[in-house]
């Protein structure tokens, strides 16, 4: 039950996410300011990922590949690709072009995986299913599909900045459709453990019953069992706070609040799987008091 | 025709006796075979009751068959392997680039 560590990877790992894309934007000059907290912690890793490009340094664009003008700092509302410290000059554009097919082509990749995994759940209730296939292949994909199909005749700095832009603020792949869909497959997956272990109560009732009618000392098969009931209990609870729905109601939109939940439903499931187990070891207790 | 005819009738005897014995027990356990060690599970079904014990039987009878205990350690795997692939995307969302 000790998720401390945990949550704290958590937040750590999702600013993470936050940098990569970040510092895929720094590298057309399209770093905001100040996105979110968590933007600003990945300041680091931006300009680091831009410097192994050879792209920080420059006086930046924004206009063609030709001029050379600062635009100047700004803050991100995610809705226009403003840029603090431009780095798409007409001498990096090429490679600043490639870098932004490159991170296309590994959404892409990202998104496919996401596909699979969420088929190859047995676990995975239809309407999640459904829920995020329909995101993921009816938004995601053709979007990056799209984005994939233009980068390539950009010509100047100003439409490779507000394509790279598209590609981050428009889908945010790592950030929340990863996230998301991992913590739904999860949350389904503990529920139907979950459920499993639920039906086995009666069962597992009657049986310390019957065994105390008979004379047999049951005291510790009670005690595990209490406990065992206790612990299906506060599994379930995932399924009346309905955690797979406020999952799914995140959206790259509603992306940097996505954040916080994302964190809580990662410490809802690392208890959830705590006390799963711990279910299961009272069931070998219970099994192995009354045999 | 007259060993056919003794056949029919011999047999039937015969499976309602073996049928007799065993539900006394004779020649086989009539209870629940104990788990070998401890955190071992058990083997036979759940509510599974030996004719002619009844509830003495049925006291000791494992609630949960060993089918269902390695259903139950199949999704807690699943479980954990689901959590630790969320927890490898969001530590590492570099992984893929």
């Amino acid at each position: 039950m000790t998720t401390g560590p945990d949550h704290r990877l958590a937040r750590r790992a999702i600013a993470g996410g936050l940098a990569l894309t970040l510092g895929a934007l720094a590298a057309v000059g399209l770093a905001p300011a100040a996105a979110s907290a968590a933007g600003a912690r990945s300041s680091a890793t931006a300009t680091s990922l831009a410097a192994s490009t050879g792209l920080t340094g420059s006086a930046g664009s924004a206009g063609s590949a030709g001029s050379s003008t600062s635009t100047g700092s700004s803050t991100s509302t995610g809705s226009s690709p403003a840029a603090s410290s431009p780095l798409c000059t007409p001498s990096t554009f090429t490679t600043a072009q490639q870098m932004v097919e490159s991170a296309l082509a590994e959404r892409f990749t990202q998104l496919n995986a996401l596909v699979s995994r969420v088929n190859g759940s047995s676990t995975i209730t239809s309407s999640d299913k459904s829920a995020l296939l329909s995101d993921i292949q009816g938004t995601e994909l053709p979007g990056i599909q799209a984005l994939q199909a233009k980068v390539p005749t950009d010509t100047t700095c100003a439409q490779l900045r507000t394509d790279a832009h598209s590609m981050v603020y428009g889908y945010w792949v790592y950030a929340v459709m990863t996230p998301q869909t991992d913590l739904v497959v999860t949350n389904d997956a503990a529920m139907a453990a979950d459920g499993l272990l639920d039906g086995l109560e009666p069962a597992v009732s009657a049986w310390i019953r019957n065994a105390q009618a008979h004379g047999i000392d049951t005291a510790d098969a009670q005690a595990a069992f209490a406990d065992y009931q206790a612990k299906v209990t506060a599994a379930g609870s995932l399924a009346t706070t309905g955690q797979a729905a406020t999952l799914l109601a995140q959206t790259p939109a509603s992306h940097p609040a996505t954040i916080p939940v994302f964190e809580q439903a990662r410490t809802n499931l690392v208890n959830v799987a705590d006390d799963l187990r711990a279910a299961r070891q009272d069931l070998t207790t219970v099994i192995d008091d009354l045999s | 025709m007259q060993p056919v005819t003794r056949n029919r009738v011999v047999l039937p005897a015969v499976i309602v006796g073996m049928l007799t014995l065993g539900a006394c027990g004779v020649g086989g356990a009539s209870h629940v075979v104990r788990p070998s060690s401890a955190g071992v599970t058990p083997t036979s079904q759940p509510t599974a009751t030996t004719p002619g014990t009844g509830a003495a039987a049925s006291s000791t009878a494992p609630a949960v068959s060993q089918q269902t205990l390695s259903q139950i350690d199949a999704e807690l795997g699943a479980l954990d392997n689901s959590l630790n692939q969320a927890n490898a995307d969001i530590d590492n969302p570099q992984g893929d680039s």
